[in-house]
């Protein structure tokens, strides 16, 4: 039985690093151009060719979005671009815009091509259309529940990929210009301006309807912690994180999250544990539902007070070192921590633990009270052996 | 010459829209169809298409919305009634029906209503192979982009724009006025509201039915681009009523088969679009015929 994929989003080449570290099975990515989020850092066709060959030596694989919707003056270059995601050995692209199923062919490009969420695949005749024209996997809409999906797979038994965490669209993806109309900016070019969390007055014609609470539509995350065995029996193919802009911790915490619930699933040892939902909901301080998965979603599932994610400041540090002679954690400083402060430490494919802060010294060997400066390098005393890249966070785990 | 299709609020206004010279209608039809005033029962279509054949009007039923998977049976056999009619063809957004007509085999005519993605000519030459001889342009491209589409586009299949109306810019499955007032504890009482944005204070539309639609609280005025259009062979133009006054529309439609007659009067063209905006009610605007959207920062700065 194959195993599912565990799918993250890579912002850079970094991210891309840490994912394939913290478990994941398959990074997406997107290259400075044909991709949406067409504000975040995205990789260069160089960094593309480095990231894959990391990925790959780390036995996982890399999918690049090709996923804006095409005007006209947009095509210079798509090809031989697809042409260099071939030569470097990417796994597959993903894409929505159809025609690019054509250009794979007239040009005899070996891409697998994956369906992008954008393309609204929301039941069993579009699948159908879709896999008839050499698709390889769809990228659900966010908008199916967990019968939609069963159906879809087994009545046209095309590869699924299924969100399972992050944040959600408002709207049916690729159906929202409200950032065009709001801002000029092009929500389907990779500008969207994210109008979903704005807020709003409401009127009924001059009467306005609003009094404490502002008119907004902002859904609450998506989060399919508690439903990956049934995904997992179900037969989708591969669970996908979103939030290629995201930070390394978020990245980190989820894919160490998801990880540990996927093995346990397939070993036979799964069982439900609330820290799970703890570590996911801290990572990013948004509240997370199952959305569409397992009933409509209602008035519960959005927010409507504006954006309520506030910053978080649970990731203390990255672990550089350990010194095994001092027993010392050699770490660099990403918040504020003091001496006695209790953290814990996570890391790939292996169980946190916390400890209690007996003292911090600088890069001078001098013993410091806090750790206060971004980037500073300390040291601080842990009896347990860690590893490179291990993470320390706040202690909020029961 | 550039076709006129408008919608059909109800089987009386035939006669009145038939002093008007135009080539059809887009119709909703019930369950199925979403931004209409109003939406026709199969049953009540049979006799709508004996008055059109009298005339040589052509019919296009519209399927404007995308469907969920326990939708899909009944919306087979929805479309295989449809397709026993003599209807001229079948519009659609979600590719789901496409696979349907495919597979049905039908000879109707097949337009996709792009709704936000139809915006580059590969796409639809791409579709064009796969069956579909119409669509109806994205919303949110320039009169410059529609010309160039229509330049590249296959020969065979025809190219359409909006010029008319309420913008549709985003469509949700959730209900987002009824999650709204269940949260503010008071009483929904309509499926549309306008909502104002608290930095520019635009205002726009917000719709509930099957999904929630926003739209423009402008009205689309197009008619000043409709002779280039013409000139630079566009297919067709739709003119939607959509949450307008049935009554007011008949001036709107005969604004722009006036025009159509005597396209090359650029005098005309001024007169013509202050007839469509006195008849509208509503402020008037361009949408993105005049206007480049931007998608990345550095274009945005």
């Amino acid at each position: 039985m194959n195993k599912v994929e565990l799918l993250a989003p890579a912002g850079d080449l970094e991210r891309l690093k840490w994912a394939c570290l913290y478990g994941a099975d398959a990074i997406y990515l997107g290259g400075q151009k044909f991709s949406l989020r067409a504000n975040a850092t995205n990789f260069s066709l160089d960094e593309i060719k480095e990231g894959v060959i990391y990925a790959h030596n780390h036995n996982v694989k890399v999918y690049v979005t090709v996923n804006i919707v095409f005007h006209e003056d947009d095509f210079e270059g798509l090809v031989d671009y697809l042409k260099k995601l071939e030569e470097y050995n990417v796994d597959a692209i993903i894409a929505s815009d159809m025609f690019i199923l054509d250009i794979l062919k007239e040009n005899n490009i070996n891409l697998e091509f994956h369906l992008s969420t954008q393309a609204s695949c929301l039941n069993k005749e579009t699948a159908k259309f879709f896999k008839k024209e050499g698709v390889k996997r769809a990228v659900l809409a966010r908008e199916c529940s967990k019968d939609d999906i069963k159906s879809i797979i087994d009545e046209t038994g095309i590869d699924t990929e299924v969100f399972i965490h992050g944040a959600m669209c408002m709207a049916y993806s690729g159906r929202c210009t409200l950032s065009n109309y709001l801002t000029n900016r092009d929500s389907n070019r990779g500008a969207c301006a994210q109008i979903c969390r704005w807020v709003f007055d409401l009127y009924d014609e001059d009467e306005k309807i609003n009094e404490d609470t502002d008119f907004s539509f902002s859904p609450k995350d998506l989060s399919l912690l508690n439903y990956i065995p049934e995904l997992i029996d179900i037969g989708v193919k591969s669970f996908k994180i979103e939030g290629r802009m995201k930070s390394i911790y978020y990245v980190a915490t989820l894919l160490s999250v998801y990880r540990r619930i996927i093995d346990s699933c397939y070993d036979g040892t799964y069982k439900y544990n609330k820290n799970d939902e703890l570590e996911v909901y801290r990572c990013a301080n948004r509240e997370t539902l199952p959305q569409y998965f397992n009933k409509f979603p209602g008035v519960n599932e959005q927010y409507y007070i504006g954006r309520q994610e506030n910053t978080n400041q649970d990731f203390l540090g990255v672990v550089l070192d350990y010194d095994e002679d001092k027993k010392e954690i050699i770490l660099e400083q990403r918040n504020y921590f003091e001496v006695n402060d209790k953290i814990n430490i996570f890391g790939p494919r292996k169980d946190s633990f916390s400890i209690n802060v007996k003292y911090i010294k600088n890069e001078d060997g001098e013993l410091v009270d806090a750790a206060r400066h971004p980037q500073e390098i300390l040291r601080i005393p842990c009896d347990k052996k860690v590893e490179k890249y291990d993470i320390i966070r706040i202690s909020f785990i029961n | 010459m550039s076709e006129i299709f408008v919608p059909l609020p109800s089987k009386e206004y035939i006669s009145l829209y038939l002093e008007q010279s135009f080539d059809g209608f887009l119709i909703g039809i019930e369950k199925f169809s979403s931004n209409f005033n109003y939406l026709y029962k199969i049953d009540d279509l049979k006799d709508v298409i004996n008055d059109l054949k009298k005339h040589n009007l052509k019919l296009y039923v519209s399927f404007d919305r995308l469907y969920f998977n326990n939708e899909i049976e009944e919306l087979k056999e929805t479309i295989t009634e449809l397709l026993k009619l003599d209807i001229t063809g079948i519009c659609y957004t979600d590719v789901g029906l496409l696979n349907i007509l495919t597979e049905l085999n039908t000879d109707k005519e097949i337009l996709w209503l792009s709704n936000h993605i139809g915006t580059n000519s590969k796409t639809i030459n791409y579709l064009n192979k796969r069956g579909v001889n119409n669509v109806l342009l994205s919303n949110e491209i320039t009169k410059d982009e529609i010309i160039k589409i229509k330049n590249n586009t296959d020969k065979n299949v025809k190219i359409g724009i909006q010029l008319y109306g309420f913008l549709n810019m985003a469509t949700s499955s959730r209900k987002l006025l009824t999650n709204y007032f269940e949260y503010i504890d008071k009483k929904k009482e309509k499926d549309s509201y306008y909502m104002k944005d608290k930095v520019k204070k635009g205002t726009y539309k917000v719709v509930e039915g099957f999904n929630t639609n926003f739209y423009t609280g402008k009205v689309l005025n197009g008619i000043k681009f409709y002779p280039e259009f013409i000139n630079n062979n566009i297919d067709f133009i739709v003119l939607d009523d959509y949450m307008l006054n049935e009554n007011n529309f008949y001036n709107i439609i005969e604004a722009f088969s006036s025009l159509r007659r005597a396209h090359n009067d650029l005098g005309f063209v001024d007169k013509l679009e202050k007839v469509v905006d006195a008849n509208t009610y509503y402020d008037t605007f361009y949408g993105f015929l005049d206007k480049k959207t931007v998608y990345r920062v550095e274009d945005y700065e």
